[in-house]
């Protein structure tokens, strides 16, 4: 055996998005040099849920060649905007927004010392910041049929069905991008003497072997954590949601309008998703098996479905929310449910999986004997990912007024990071600032973390240094230029069901 | 404001329509519609471009005529200020509309609210229920309009199906160092246009499709004389204009 050598193949285990995704990255970057094989088992079911992205996936999308308009048909995907959370700070009438679009303005004044005083409290931090808002309350589309596929007058991410995401995946895949699919199951996992994986023993295609192995096999983590025996962490002393209920519902009207936001409303014991896509709605529960028995889940998820339940058609799933000690280790690198998963909120599971992909894609050793300095380097930016998605997860919970023992139990310090905890300090006297982010691997920004945080009430008292606060002018401009184009955007945009349909019918023009 | 009423002989049995004098109701139109037989002139003057409707997506060939909006810079009260005026101008306060009698047909509608329009002095438009001779003229020019505004849409069909354009992001940088992003113009791509078989440039040349894409890219050009029409008016000074060129998908 050569102590180095170039890799030339590598091996996904596991069919699902996230195996497909990382399976076409690597494949459009190194088609020329790399073999890539997925290896997809016809007896294991993939998920099947996860129906939210980041605008992060247009990139993605693009990248693979995937094109917009056949996307958006073939997954009955819609446009996302933001997600809205619905008593989430009280129990009755708490509405509040975090859009994709950043505050107007955003890298030149921050509103937030400003906003309440210019709008004389007559709107939301989210109103005041950006038209998405409003775009939201009123079904309006993210960009026209005028507009290039990917381009966005509002940024914008998507729903979709996962499971159609997967088929198309697939067939892009297989068909433009020369990834190698072998349609059958690991039966076992052959180790090398040093740890690395040697290779997968298939029950029909025998021994596969590879220079780097993907583990895209699901929550089992069938190659990192089986194998390759890396701890997972778990994180069910922060998250206590551990349980999700499932279900599609159809529309009442087939010409009723679609949600252009991931609708979140918080329950005694968690919380429900509501997702529109063009042919039917996503919901789920996730909630704390904890704090409310199966029973008390279904009655709080048959309620808020009202008649449209049918309870042999909820698909409910476990989990421990976590992440593995490292996400790659020798020849074996995780990404997706394999690496970990906290809970649905954010939609942050897909946008991890991206990240990886791309970070691998990009990264990928030029040979053996650089693999251990990369995979190095990919678990310290990885890690620092999942700690940025931790506490802005965490965020939403900590600034909750609710008093059931599931949100007091939330709120509870010792269930709060210490990272968060400083932060969260730090804002009492000044608001988040990109300085508070300055890796770039950082999940979320300092915008998403001011939406959150003035959406919900928190009150930062910018009155210890008034003296930094002279913009109040800037602030102004920025809140009337916003108003503005708000007035420009109402007449452009159509409406969110009207554009899917148009591109259904016509596609986007070329240029 | 103008307010377009379908034209009507009942309706406008008295109106007089006066011959223009200056062009004062183009002074808001920054950017006015052309047709492809008016490019090679046009260039002389302005940019000529393609400009994409924002709703529908549709592109249409427009002449610029200034660079903010709502700023018209070959308009002044003495005088207009470039070698040719635009088709479009000169059919005020005329214009084609919807026929609300019949489906997908054109009529011709009038502008009540424009200064061309008199009941005092001026040629008449009907002489009864038949239009005189000016108002013939004018729906000639009308006709001719349409058969144009056919050709060019015939023209832009091709160019896209030639992959033939590309976007370019105009970017105006003032001297106060303020500066304004405008999107949604388009152009022809040079690098394209040099890869065409022989047999389209022979195709092209014939149906003087070869001699508007070049008017056109000269043409651009004519935005350093946008820039300095600007800067002899009272806005916020100019530095200059960057022309940025879509670089494709990712």
């Amino acid at each position: 055996m050569r102590l180095s050598s170039q890799i030339k193949r590598i091996i996904v285990l596991g069919g699902g998005t996230a195996g497909w995704i990382t399976a076409g990255l690597l494949a459009k970057k190194h088609a020329a040099g790399v073999k890539v094989t997925l290896i997809e088992s016809p007896d294991i079911s993939t998920i099947g849920v996860g129906e939210g992205t980041w605008p992060t996936m247009r990139q993605t999308l693009a990248k693979l060649g995937v094109p917009e308009a056949k996307f958006l048909q073939k997954c009955h995907a819609t446009f996302k905007q933001a997600s809205k959370f619905v008593n989430w700070i009280n129990p009755v009438n708490d509405t509040y927004y975090h859009p994709f679009t950043e505050p107007q303005g955003f890298n030149k004044v921050d509103l937030s010392p400003y906003w309440r005083e210019v709008t004389q409290g007559e709107c939301s931090f989210s109103q005041a910041a950006t038209y998405q808002h409003y775009l939201c309350e009123n079904g309006l589309a993210p960009k026209t049929i005028a507009n290039k596929q990917y381009e966005a007058v509002a940024n914008y991410g998507y729903h979709l069905d996962a499971g159609q995401f997967i088929e198309l995946l697939r067939e892009h895949c297989t068909a433009e991008l020369k990834v190698e699919l072998i349609s059958d199951t690991v039966s076992r996992v052959l180790m090398a003497e040093n740890e690395d994986i040697k290779s997968l023993m298939t029950k029909e295609n025998g021994e596969l072997s590879a220079d780097l192995y993907v583990d895209c096999s699901g929550m089992r983590s069938k190659l990192l954590g089986e194998s390759l025996k890396v701890p997972f962490l778990p994180c069910d002393d922060i998250f206590f949601s551990d349980t999700a209920l499932a279900t599609q519902i159809p529309y009442t009207d087939t010409n009723a309008p679609i949600s252009s936001c991931t609708i979140s409303t918080a329950q005694d014991a968690g919380w429900i998703w509501d997702i529109g896509l063009q042919h039917r709605r996503g919901v789920g529960y996730v909630y704390s098996s904890q704090f409310s028995t199966q029973e008390q889940a279904y009655d709080t998820f048959s309620q808020y479905l009202g008649d449209k339940c049918k309870i042999d058609k909820i698909k409910k799933i476990e989990f421990t929310p976590g992440h593995r000690e490292i996400f790659w280790k020798n020849n074996c690198v995780a990404v997706g449910l394999s690496a970990g998963f906290l809970e649905p909120l954010e939609a942050s599971a897909l946008m991890l999986v991206e990240t990886s992909a791309n970070l691998i894609a990009e990264q990928l050793p030029a040979n053996t004997q650089q693999m251990p300095m990369v995979a190095k380097r990919f678990n310290a930016s990885m890690l620092m990912k999942w700690r940025g998605v931790i506490d802005f997860l965490k965020l939403h919970y900590v600034l909750s007024k609710r008093d059931t023992p599931f949100w007091v139990k939330n709120r509870d310090p010792s269930s709060v990071p210490d990272t968060l905890k400083e932060l969260l300090e730090l804002w009492r006297f000044r608001s988040p600032s990109e300085y508070d982010f300055t890796d770039n691997m950082e999940a979320f920004s300092a915008a998403s973390y001011q939406y959150i945080l003035y959406g919900a009430g928190f009150q930062t008292d910018f009155s210890n240094n008034a003296y930094l606060y002279d913009k109040s002018a800037l602030a102004s401009k920025q809140i009337m230029l916003n108003r503005q184009r708000l007035e420009q955007l109402k007449y452009l945009l159509p409406r969110h069901r009207e554009l899917l349909e148009k591109v259904n019918q016509v596609g986007f023009p070329a240029i | 404001m103008p307010n377009y009423v379908l034209l009507d002989a009942a309706k406008h049995q008295k109106k007089k329509i006066l011959p223009h004098t200056n062009f004062n109701h183009s002074a808001h139109q920054h950017h006015v519609p052309v047709t492809i037989n008016e490019f090679v002139q046009a260039s002389t003057s302005f940019p000529v471009v393609f400009m994409k409707d924002p709703q529908e997506g549709k592109l249409h060939a427009t002449a610029l005529l200034g660079i903010i909006a709502g700023k018209n810079l070959h308009f002044t009260e003495s005088d207009w200020l470039g070698t040719y005026v635009p088709a479009s101008i000169l059919r005020a306060p005329f214009e084609l509309g919807p026929d609300l009698q019949q489906d997908k047909t054109l009529t011709l509608y009038v502008d009540e609210g424009s200064q061309y329009l008199s009941e005092n002095q001026g040629q008449t438009l009907f002489d009864g229920e038949n239009p005189t001779q000016s108002l013939l003229q004018v729906q000639k020019v009308f006709a001719d309009y349409f058969t144009d505004e056919i050709a060019t849409q015939t023209f832009i069909a091709k160019l896209l199906d030639c992959n033939l354009l590309k976007e370019i992001e105009l970017v105006v940088q003032y001297e106060n160092s303020d500066s304004m992003k405008i999107k949604g113009i388009y152009t022809i791509n040079e690098a394209a246009l040099r890869l065409l078989s022989d047999e389209v440039i022979v195709d092209f040349n014939k149906q003087g499709y070869l001699m508007a894409i070049h008017a056109m890219l000269a043409s651009l050009g004519q935005v350093n004389r946008l820039i300095k029409l600007h800067n002899g008016s009272e806005e916020p000074k100019i530095a200059g204009v960057q022309m940025r060129f879509d670089s494709g998908e990712e």
